[in-house]
């Protein structure tokens, strides 16, 4: 298979279902050859946006161009059947009829249904030896890498990925995810990637468009979606956020917390802020000599890998509620009184 | 039985299926999640509006005609004694078999699926073949060694014991689907026995009794051969005799709208009245261990009932058919082989199988896939056929004929398909709907992806999956034809005989030893298969999460 990815171009693209608008002017541009994740709650209009993509649905204003190429706007309409865009829906949508082999081979022309290329598709998708069972003697997880060895055998430009993950349970799941990224990278192939899980939006993309009632807020790597948020609630949305009030005033944050140094950019005007600290940036210590708040711990919940707690402390006669992530190391249980360091620059947003 | 009987009963097959509005809501909203595609359909549109069209074409000749006599004289063929004595016939004879089949089927489905009865399974079986029976051929099996069923009470009795298995098969359905868990709460909050089956039992299965009683009600009112052997007068009979003997059109037409208001009535009150799916179980389906009732000491008489209904329904005419055969006929009457008939029948059976099923195709796509209140209005408006007897669709479809065709058609094959096909259409479109409903929209959705246009995404994808379906609804229509009698008796080509029209024929000259191997083989050949074809319908995923 020799795929030659393509870039996908949505400008100002809209839609509703009735008067119900789902998407208000949308614009994303995915890098030829690069991951996408579309990152929303259900009902944020994410699926409809793939969805016209693939040409299911049609816009009703905007433009979608995939390598240059009008596929959807005022006076053109490609057929899905035209588009060469690979689609793996929420349940994979294997043909139950056919076998695993038959599925892959769907969309090949019959000539090639016997081809080298096919057996090797197969085999790369580890699935050689079930290649004449059928779906509903197939795992989740072998279901789904399936659907995808049998949208990338038509040798798509542009491959759309809509939930493939949210259907399996939690021990297949991150299997099948590192396996669909690896398989991916290899061929190349453009993917986008629609996903309510955070998680895995920021741990397999390039990069994420966080979508929010019909519109795109915020797209960016997944580093900067998780530490630059453009608002508390993408803050909140992809991860866990402690939010307090403060006072910017010459690059430092005056908090509660103490004073913390704030991240450089974007500047934002001195005067009254919200401050994003997040778990991980708090720490705790039983030893009085740092400098810091003194919190009781009120609740805590062991996860293995790391702690979380829930730490409780007054100031200015309020009562405060913070999360602490910690890594390992000391354990607290409740009841336990701690003080508390907050490290690393902060993101801040004007009060509204 | 009569022929609209077999029809209707047939339609019955899948009868909680057809009426059962929790079904079709249940239905609708599984399939919601897949409806998307707003521009318009127009090639399903087209061809459902055709379909739509063609079945409500008979209606639409009676009401020509009938205004064609004058609103006058329609008004005045209806208003006199003749009419009250036929209403009162056919209301009083409705109303006491749909009362008695409600009791005796929930009764047994409750016996049967609630309780540690032995050879439940057994008599699972035997409760429901007397369903898949001719009516004319029980009432032939009763009159024929009886000569005190007739009449009233011989209408009563043959048609009860002819159709109470479309009470039994919804209710033990939804017997089987309700959550037995409530009956131990109701237990638990202190209701005894009785009231618990009362409040709680009861309050569970009524919507399944009361889609049976639709059923029953609608098959008593299209009932012609029964009646017509039991010497036993209503509008159907009535109809029949203007129609074929006295050649009094307007008198046929006026009757015929009495009976589909009546049918309508009915089937508007079902609209308007039927508990809307609020029986529905809130946990999940998995509960197999289900604890019976024990029947104790009650099991004899139970037991002892049960073998008597068997005996009554299914015993009575397969024993008076042998028993006919047997004795043989002394002056034997002029007529076609079996095998001829059977021929002709399976030729017709198989053309009208497969126009109810493809026409059935597009409705039910738009029904299903595209969720306006258009789409299913023209579902709904197919329903209307279940209003109009057989008896009279065949009479529109004659008249039309002979009016506006130039005679050209009357009593020809195709006529005569045409006739099985709108009669039968419901049928079909049970089996269709069914087949489709559960196949998600993203199969094809995920084939156009892979290139595939709109025309073969449909054939590769969706009809590949459906065809056990389309296969299972072509033979439910192919073998309701062969139990249909009265719109066979009128448009059956001159020379050609069916295997029901043929059994008609010796049974009215009272060659029963000849009639009898006739309708014996109608009962094998036709009722047994059927029966086993609904409970392919049974056991598809629809049934699981029907609300009931």
């Amino acid at each position: 298979m020799t795929p030659s990815p393509a870039n996908l171009e949505v400008t100002d693209v809209g839609k509703s279902f009735g008067d119900n608008p789902v998407l208000v002017g949308v614009n994303l541009s995915v890098a030829a050859g690069s991951f996408t994740a579309i990152l929303g709650p259900s009902g944020s209009g994410k699926t409809t946006l793939l969805r016209i993509i693939a040409g299911f649905d049609r816009a009703d204003k905007g433009t979608v161009r995939i390598g240059g190429d009008v596929l959807d706007g005022p006076n053109e309409f490609v057929a899905p059947e035209r588009r060469r865009v690979g689609y793996v829906s929420q349940n994979g949508s294997l043909f139950p009829h056919l076998t695993v082999e038959e599925n892959v081979t769907f969309g090949l022309a019959r000539s090639l249904r016997r081809g080298d290329d096919v057996t090797a598709l197969i085999e790369a998708i580890d699935l050689g030896a079930l290649a004449r069972r059928f779906p509903h003697q197939l795992s989740g997880g072998q279901q789904q890498r399936v659907a995808l060895a049998r949208a990338l055998a038509v040798n798509p430009r542009f491959i759309l990925l809509d939930e493939p993950f949210a259907s399996l349970d939690a021990s297949a799941r991150s299997d099948v995810r590192s396996d669909v990224r690896q398989i991916l990278k290899r061929v190349g192939t453009t993917a986008v990637l629609v996903t309510h899980d955070q998680d895995e939006a920021l741990s397999m993309a390039d990069q994420v468009a966080v979508i929010r009632d019909a519109h795109i807020v915020q797209s960016a790597t997944p580093h900067d979606i998780y530490q630059q948020p453009i608002d508390t609630g993408v803050a909140q949305f992809v991860g866990d956020a402690n939010l307090i009030g403060g006072h910017l005033k010459a690059g430092v944050a005056v908090t509660v917390l103490g004073t913390l140094p704030v991240m450089k950019s974007p500047t934002v005007a001195d005067g009254r802020v919200t401050v994003l600290v997040r778990p991980e940036q708090l720490a705790l210590s039983r030893t009085d000599d740092v400098a810091g708040v003194r919190v009781e711990i009120l609740e805590t919940a062991f996860h293995g890998h790391d702690s979380l707690y829930r730490v409780a402390f007054s100031a200015n006669s309020e009562e405060h509620l913070l999360t602490v992530r910690l890594q390992s190391g000391e354990q607290f249980t409740a009841g336990d009184l701690a003080h508390l360091r907050v490290n690393g620059p902060v993101k801040v947003w004007p009060a509204p | 039985m009569s022929s609209p009987a077999a029809p209707q009963r047939s339609r019955a097959t899948s009868s909680t299926q057809i009426l059962e509005r929790g079904d079709s809501t249940s239905g609708h909203s599984t399939a919601t999640s897949h409806v998307r595609t707003t521009r318009g359909p127009t090639a399903l549109t087209v061809a459902s509006t055709a379909v739509a069209l063609i079945l409500l074409g008979p209606l639409v000749f009676l009401l020509v005609e009938s205004s064609g006599a004058g609103a006058h004289q329609i008004a005045r063929l209806i208003w006199r004694p003749l009419t009250a004595t036929l209403l009162w016939n056919t209301v009083r004879l409705t109303v006491v078999v749909t009362v008695l089949c409600a009791i005796i089927g929930t009764l047994t489905a409750w016996c049967v699926e609630r309780t540690d009865l032995p050879l439940r399974r057994m008599w699972a079986v035997l409760i429901v073949i007397p369903f898949a029976i001719p009516d004319f051929v029980i009432a032939f099996g009763w009159a024929s060694l009886f000569t005190w069923v007739h009449g009233f009470e011989g209408a009563v009795l043959v048609m009860t014991l002819a159709v109470y298995p479309l009470v039994y098969l919804p209710v033990a359905a939804s017997f089987r689907n309700a959550d037995p868990g409530l009956e131990e709460a109701a237990r638990s909050l202190g209701l005894g026995r009785l009231s618990t089956f009362f409040r709680v039992t009861l309050a569970q299965v009524r919507g399944a009794i009361f889609g049976g009683c639709v059923l029953v009600s609608l098959v008593v009112l299209a009932e012609f051969g029964a009646f017509e052997i039991l010497g036993f007068r209503t509008f159907t009979t009535e109809i029949f005799t203007e129609f074929q003997l006295s050649f009094n059109i307007a008198t046929a037409c006026a009757l015929s709208l009495v009976l589909i208001l009546l049918s309508g009535l009915i089937l508007g009150g079902d609209w308007i009245i039927r508990p809307k799916g609020r029986t529905a179980r809130t946990g999940p389906l998995a509960q197999q261990s289900l604890r019976r009732h024990e029947l104790g000491a009650a099991r004899w008489p139970v037991l002892l009932t049960l073998l008597a209904l068997v005996a009554l329904s299914l015993g009575v005419p397969i024993g008076a058919s042998i028993y006919w055969m047997a004795r043989g006929t002394k002056f034997a009457l002029g007529g076609v082989s079996i095998l001829n008939a059977g021929l002709h029948t399976a030729f017709f059976g198989a053309c009208a199988g497969a126009i109810a099923t493809v026409a059935a195709i597009p409705v039910a796509l738009l029904a299903i896939r595209h969720d306006s209140l258009k789409a299913r209005l023209m579902e709904r408006s197919t329903y209307l056929v279940l209003a109009m007897p057989g008896l009279v669709i065949a009479l529109a479809l004659s008249y039309f004929a002979e009016r506006y065709a130039g005679g050209f058609g009357y009593q020809t094959s195709a006529l005569l398909i045409l006739a099985y096909s709108i009669l039968f259409f419901p049928l079909a479109l049970v089996g269709v709907r069914a087949s489709i409903i559960h196949i998600p929209v993203g199969f094809e959705e995920a084939a156009r992806s892979l290139g595939q246009s709109r025309r073969r995404a449909f054939l590769r994808v969706t009809m590949r999956i459906a065809g056990p379906g389309l296969a299972a609804s072509f033979c439910l229509v192919f073998l309701a034809t062969i139990t249909e009698l009265t719109a066979t008796l009128l448009l059956v080509p001159i020379n050609v005989q069916t295997l029901s029209t043929q059994f008609w024929a010796y049974q009215q000259n009272l060659s029963y030893g000849q009639a009898a191997p006739f309708a014996l083989v109608i009962v094998l050949i036709a009722a047994v298969p059927s029966y086993v074809i609904s409970r392919y319908f049974d056991r598809l995923p629809a049934r699981a999460t029907a609300g009931q």
